[in-house]
This record gives structure tokens, C-alpha cells and sequence, in this order.
């Protein structure tokens, strides 16, 4: 199965929840600032980019975590997807998550100074911020995808 | 090969596009105002493909209602393709936005019966000429296809 965590640009929220999904963030800590803005693909996906899934890592059960950006029609995406994946003949099962709504007021204002304005400066603490005061809701959130997916193969 | 025929919201070129390119119109076909009205209120899901036919080549042809995000989708066709070991180049999106510009301010016109006799003709007109434009470019790319299968 693949799972993919979508948000507006792939830059943010999506990469948080994907990398808390194959382990790399413990789920029992907050992670420091340093550790998130290291992560792959955190705060730099282009607009250039948006659509493209990248490819996080595995699962404890094999699943295959991808990020994906949306812009904000993540039920066209959705969409999209299945019937790709319906009319390819795939018989592989995937999961679209929506993860904007892990996330708060600020990382949303700090994403769109980081990637929009270029202001990385200003943007990228903001949205660190935000996703450190709301890490429980990412944690919750995967744990929940985390449940509705434990099927071993 | 699977081509995609896409726009925003209004699919009325997308679909006579399609249509064409399977040979279920031909482009001096347009005479029904009927249809082209009908296809006018058509309202297609976004994001979702809509199968049409197959051409005379095999090729799979669909229609797409993009919502505005090409780009993203044109992305997401290129990474599932390599996530799905599928050739990328076995998927060709067309955009036909140029040609449906319009459509959508004579629609809401048509809702009042003082319009609706002037725009119909006025809408066919329309349809019709740019109609005849996109099925240059569907023989164009025929032919392309046509040369890249040989």
C-alpha cells in the first residue's frame, strides 16, 4: 500500500507527518528546531514542484510514505489518483491524507513568506513554531492512519 | 498511449476534442445547437478522467476537468508514472484552455430568455470556429503519433 500526505506545497506539514510515519521523528518528543529544518524536502519545495509525489521511506509494515502538494484542490488530486490509478489497471491500494489540519495560523502565514514571498528568514522559524506547538495533533493524526493500515503482509 | 484532453470547469472543447479524435464528430458536424448547448451545461468533476473512446491507433483518449492546477497534475503524472514503473511518455495532456475562454460569461447570459436567441447562434458561431482550430491540431498531433508508433 502507499500512503500519501498531502498538504498545499509539500513543504510543511505533509513532510512532518511522513517523517513521524516512517520513525525518523520520535512520536514521543518534540523534535528541536535544528532536527526539523534538517529533514528532507522541509521548506524547499519549489512552486515549480508542487504535484510531484516524493518518496519518504517504508513503514514497519512495508507501506510506501509519499508526500504530495495539492495547492488547495486536494479532492481533485484525490481524484485524479484514483482514476490514474484505476484506468493504469493497478490493483494497489493507496491512502490520500490531508495533514493541513494538523497544522495552525502561523505555519500557514510562515509557509506562505518562506516559498511564496522567499523570505525564508522570517517564514521558516514561524512554521518550526507552529509545528512544535501542535506536534501532538501530526502524532495523532499518524496514529490514526497508522491504525486504519496495520494489515501485515 | 493515453492523451488527455484538458481544460477548466468548461468542457465543451475538451470533449468535441475527444469526440474528433475518436471520429465520433467530424469537424463540419457542428450544425446541432442542441449539443453544443448540452454540452455547454455540462458539469464535469474535477479532477476526474473521463473515458471516451479509443482511436484508430489504439490510443486511449480522455477528457479532464484540470480546475486550474495543470501544472500540479502534469507533476503528478510524471511521479506516478516512475512510482508505478508506467512510461511517462505514454501520457500526453493536452491543455485546451485557450479555446474555452468565454463560455462560462455567455452561459450565465442564457439563463435569461431575452438572450437566449442571439447567444445560441452567437455560442455556435463560436464553437464552431474554434472547434475547427483545435481539430487542426488534432490531425497535426495524429499525424505525430502516427510517425512515433512507426
Amino acid at each position: 500500500m502507499k500512503v500519501f500526505y498531502t498538504c498545499y506545497g509539500s513543504a510543511h506539514s505533509s513532510v512532518i507527518a511522513a517523517f513521524i510515519h516512517v520513525g525518523i521523528l520520535d512520536k514521543n518528543v518534540v523534535p528541536p528546531y535544528k532536527k526539523i529544518t534538517f529533514l528532507p524536502h522541509y521548506d524547499r519545495t519549489d512552486d515549480e514542484e508542487i504535484g510531484t509525489p516524493f518518496f519518504i521511506g517504508f513503514d514497519e509494515w512495508g507501506n510506501e510514505i509519499y508526500v504530495i502538494g495539492a495547492k488547495s484542490n486536494k479532492n481533485l488530486l484525490k481524484n485524479f489518483l484514483k482514476d490514474f490509478i484505476h484506468y493504469n489497471g493497478i490493483k494497489e491500494d493507496f491512502i490520500f491524507v490531508d495533514t493541513l489540519q494538523a497544522i495552525g495560523i502561523f505555519a500557514r502565514i510562515g509557509g506562505f513568506i518562506s516559498r511564496r514571498l522567499g523570505l525564508t528568514f522570517i517564514g521558516r522559524p514561524l512554521t518550526v513554531f507552529d509545528i512544535r506547538r501542535n506536534y501532538w495533533r501530526f502524532v495523532s493524526l499518524v496514529e490514526n492512519v497508522k491504525n486504519s493500515i496495520k494489515v501485515p503482509f | 498511449m493515453k492523451i488527455i484532453y484538458a481544460a477548466k470547469d468548461n468542457m465543451i472543447i475538451p470533449i468535441l476534442a475527444a469526440y474528433y479524435h475518436v471520429n465520433l464528430v467530424k469537424n463540419n458536424d457542428l450544425n446541432n445547437g442542441r449539443l453544443i448547448l448540452d454540452l455547454l451545461s455540462y458539469k464535469a468533476e474535477r479532477g476526474k478522467l473521463m473515458y471516451i473512446g479509443l482511436d484508430e491507433d489504439k490510443n486511449e483518449i480522455y477528457v479532464l476537468n484540470h480546475g486550474g492546477v495543470f501544472k500540479v497534475l502534469e507533476n503528478a503524472v510524471g511521479g506516478l508514472s516512475e512510482i508505478y514503473n508506467l512510461e511517462c511518455e505514454n501520457f500526453i495532456l493536452i491543455r485546451l484552455d485557450k479555446y474555452c475562454y468565454g463560455f462560462n460569461f455567455i452561459e450565465f447570459f442564457l439563463k435569461f430568455k431575452v438572450f437566449k436567441i442571439i447567444l445560441t447562434d452567437f455560442l455556435c458561431d463560436m464553437v464552431k470556429r474554434r472547434f475547427f482550430e483545435v481539430c487542426k491540431i488534432i490531425d497535426r498531433y495524429k499525424r505525430l503519433f502516427e510517425v512515433d508508433l512507426k
